[in-house]
């Protein structure tokens, strides 16, 4: 039979070990819950939020739709290929309308944009802010689909856009290299998926807005339809589609240098 | 109590009103009320409900590992109504070289090629090119009907290393109009954007490396009127930076035939976007011999055996999608000066006046009578089916050739095109003597 101090003692080893076993789990216990789990941080939204395209596009062709509308009426439609080996090094060609077929353009490394034009057999240097094949994308927007390496996050709150649950991001742009100066992003709660961007101009004007969605029937998850809305304009609007997704290409680095534009 | 129950009322009324305010002030904040949306409310989406315009690509083409030639043909039908310079010391009264007032002319151009593997590292391609007779070029003057390859090539590509074999047209420098440095194949006309796509025969080889891209050519071109039909070799190493890329060039070959030493040619060229949207270039080469004629005032012929220079300074403006404007300005060494020019008229009025000299004719090169040009080219899409063009080369004489342009997109396939150039100048200045006042194009273009 145990004495009362040898009870007093295991019950105090017992609150004890209780008390450890609760500053374990406290210790353990994630400090700022969402929904039972840690709060990503603006820079995980991001980077989840972009990896759903970038890492798909990587060493891949996708046959795309391009549509312009003006005064809310289809103007006119291209058809194009994206050869895309990473972020800084893709190539698109058009292959329809057959007036502008061959026409190429090419982004050989951050800020090296280049123009083919097929009738002059002629590679021109272009600028990352001019409009691919006058629609409301410029060549940046369609080619640089990170945005961490040239942007903070910061998380500017929660939303409900469309009624889905969002995370609000705003992105500072690093230096004034970049094409713009601000993208408020957001990123729905749950699955990462990006669904809107809104670009502001170096004078804070906004300018316009990209909403993105997945239809999965090419991958699921990867956005495959893109609306980008001029605000100056109201019934200006851009769509690009993707039609044909083909993974694990292995294209020759020399597809996506300048002088490769003039071998064709 | 009715007081009270009113306030009461007001007090309940005021604190629905305001509790989603203080409960979700975070996201009112950042939130877009549907009034102040600058975009609309309307689901971005339905934009593009419905089918695809463009037809669904063949599933069974893209499927296969190699997807099959591409072919594409254009035919081009036009009209050419010309006013013939009466004026022109070269060609007075049109008695010369009696040139046509009117012509009609079609061209046909067929490309086909394909890759052979997956990977995309084999390909060939061909393009070929048919006229009618009379056809028109673009300096003026006349040809008869001709059919010609003008590339059938096979190339490979590895990661850093590119070879290629066969008849092809190669570009060199950075320039937009004037190209010193283009010299495997002759320059095209830097007021005529159209076609000009005849190649030579070559071996052409590419190494790329950390250092740059170096790319060695060998030809040999048969074209006995332009250069020599002997063996030619070229070096081209460029490089590029974040926002520049540039480039060196030499290119050399064996004697002529009579024995002259080859005209060899070292050049540079570079290319920097410093402003957002405004890109610079220069493009500079330097020949090792001159063999064009000059004049004395005594009307006799010598040839300056010493070296020229020429070179170009530009920038391009990008306007979006295919709009934009570039200026240029050209030296060119191997023109004539005021005196020269001068000299060369007072021979030509002279040996003209006995009938055709196919050596004075010959020496009316186009954009070799002045040392200095400057050239401007503005070009603006609108409604995505209308495009205006406009160019206006200005010569250092004073005289100068404008170019105007309008192209209306009738379908996909179809394209109404119309051009007028019109050369202005004295009797004293180069293109006051040209053989053309003015030439209107009228046209149809059916890409397929």
């Amino acid at each position: 039979m145990k004495t009362i101090k040898e009870r007093a003692v295991g019950v105090a080893a017992r609150l004890l070990t209780l008390l450890l076993a609760a500053g374990m789990l406290w210790a353990a216990a994630p400090r700022a819950g969402f929904a039972g789990e840690a709060e990503p941080t603006a820079l995980q939204i991001l980077d989840r939020a972009d990896d759903h395209w970038d890492l798909n596009l990587r060493n891949s062709r996708v046959e795309f739709e391009l549509q312009v509308y003006r005064e809310s009426e289809l103007r006119s439609s291209y058809k194009m290929n994206i050869k895309y080996l990473d972020n800084y090094h893709v190539l698109v060609e058009t292959t329809h309308p057959p007036r502008n077929q061959g026409e190429k353009m090419l982004q050989a490394g951050r800020k090296n944009y280049w123009l083919f034009l097929p009738n002059i057999n002629k590679a021109v240097k272009i600028a990352e802010s001019n409009s691919l094949s006058n629609s409301d994308f410029s060549n940046t927007d369609i080619l640089s689909p990170r945005l961490s390496a040239e942007y903070t996050a910061s998380i500017a709150g929660s939303e409900k856009l469309n009624g889905v649950d969002t995370w609000k991001l705003e992105l500072e742009a690093k230096s004034e290299d970049t094409a713009y100066a601000k993208i408020v992003y957001w990123v729905r709660k749950g699955d990462f998926a990006p669904l809107r961007r809104d670009y502001y101009t170096f004078s804070q004007q906004l300018l316009k807005r990209l909403d993105m969605r997945s239809t999965g029937k090419l991958v699921e998850g990867m956005p495959d339809t893109f609306v980008m809305s001029s605000v100056l304009e109201k019934d200006k609007k851009t769509v690009i589609r993707f039609l044909k997704y083909t993974p694990n290409v292995a294209y020759p680095e020399e597809t996506f240098t300048p002088g490769a534009l003039m071998k064709r | 109590m009715k007081s009270v129950c009113l306030f009461l009322a007001a007090l309940w009324i005021m604190a629905g009103w305001m509790s989603p305010l203080v409960a979700h002030a975070a996201e009112a904040e950042v939130a877009s009320p549907a009034a102040q949306d600058p975009f609309g409310q309307e689901d971005p989406f339905t934009v593009i409900e419905g089918k695809p315009q463009v037809a669904a690509p063949d599933e069974a083409r893209l499927k296969s590992p190699s997807r099959g030639p591409q072919a594409r043909a254009e035919v081009f039908i036009r009209e050419f109504a010309a006013s013939i310079n009466d004026g022109s010391r070269i060609n007075p009264d049109n008695r010369i070289m009696e040139l046509k007032r009117n012509i009609g002319t079609a061209e046909t151009r067929l490309t086909m090629s394909d890759h052979i593997d997956r990977r995309e590292t084999v390909r060939w391609l061909f393009k070929g090119f048919a006229a009618s007779g009379s056809y028109l070029a673009a300096n003026g003057a006349q040809r008869q009907k001709e059919a010609r390859v003008d590339e059938l090539f096979a190339d490979w590509k590895g990661d850093d290393l590119f070879a290629s074999i066969g008849k092809r047209r190669v570009n060199w420098g950075h320039a937009q109009g004037f190209n010193p440095v283009n010299v495997i194949a002759p320059p095209r006309d830097p007021i005529n954007p159209g076609y000009q796509t005849e190649g030579q025969p070559m071996a052409w080889g590419s190494h790329r490396t950390a250092w740059g891209s170096m790319d060695v050519i060998l030809t040999r071109n048969f074209d006995a009127d332009w250069n020599s039909n002997q063996n030619r070799w070229g070096l081209k190493w460029g490089g590029a930076g974040a926002d520049t890329d540039y480039a060196l060039y030499y290119f050399d070959g064996g004697n002529y035939a009579d024995g002259r030493p080859y005209e060899r040619m070292a050049g540079a060229s570079f290319a920097t976007v410093s402003v957002p949207g405004i890109t610079l270039y220069m493009e500079a080469a330097n020949f090792a011999r001159n063999y064009r004629n000059y004049y004395a005032a005594d009307g006799v012929a010598r040839r300056k055996d010493d070296g020229y220079f020429q070179g170009v300074a530009g920038l391009s403006l990008g306007l979006g999608g295919r709009s934009g404007f570039f200026a240029e300005y050209f030296h060119n060494g191997q023109g004539y000066s005021a005196g020269e020019r001068a000299n060369y008229f007072r021979t030509a009025d002279a040996r003209l006046g006995n009938g055709f000299d196919p050596v004075i004719t010959g020496d009316f090169v186009p954009l070799g009578m002045d040392r200095n040009y400057l050239l401007a080219n503005f070009t603006k899409e609108f409604w995505e089916k209308y495009t205006f063009g406009f160019s206006s080369l200005l010569a250092g004489d004073g005289s100068s050739s404008t170019r105007a342009e309008i192209a209306y997109a009738v379908s996909d396939y179809y394209e109404l095109r119309a051009v007028y150039l019109y050369n202005e100048g004295d009797s004293g200045s180069e293109f006051g003597n040209s053989p053309y006042k003015g030439l209107f194009e009228i046209g149809i273009k059916a890409s397929f």
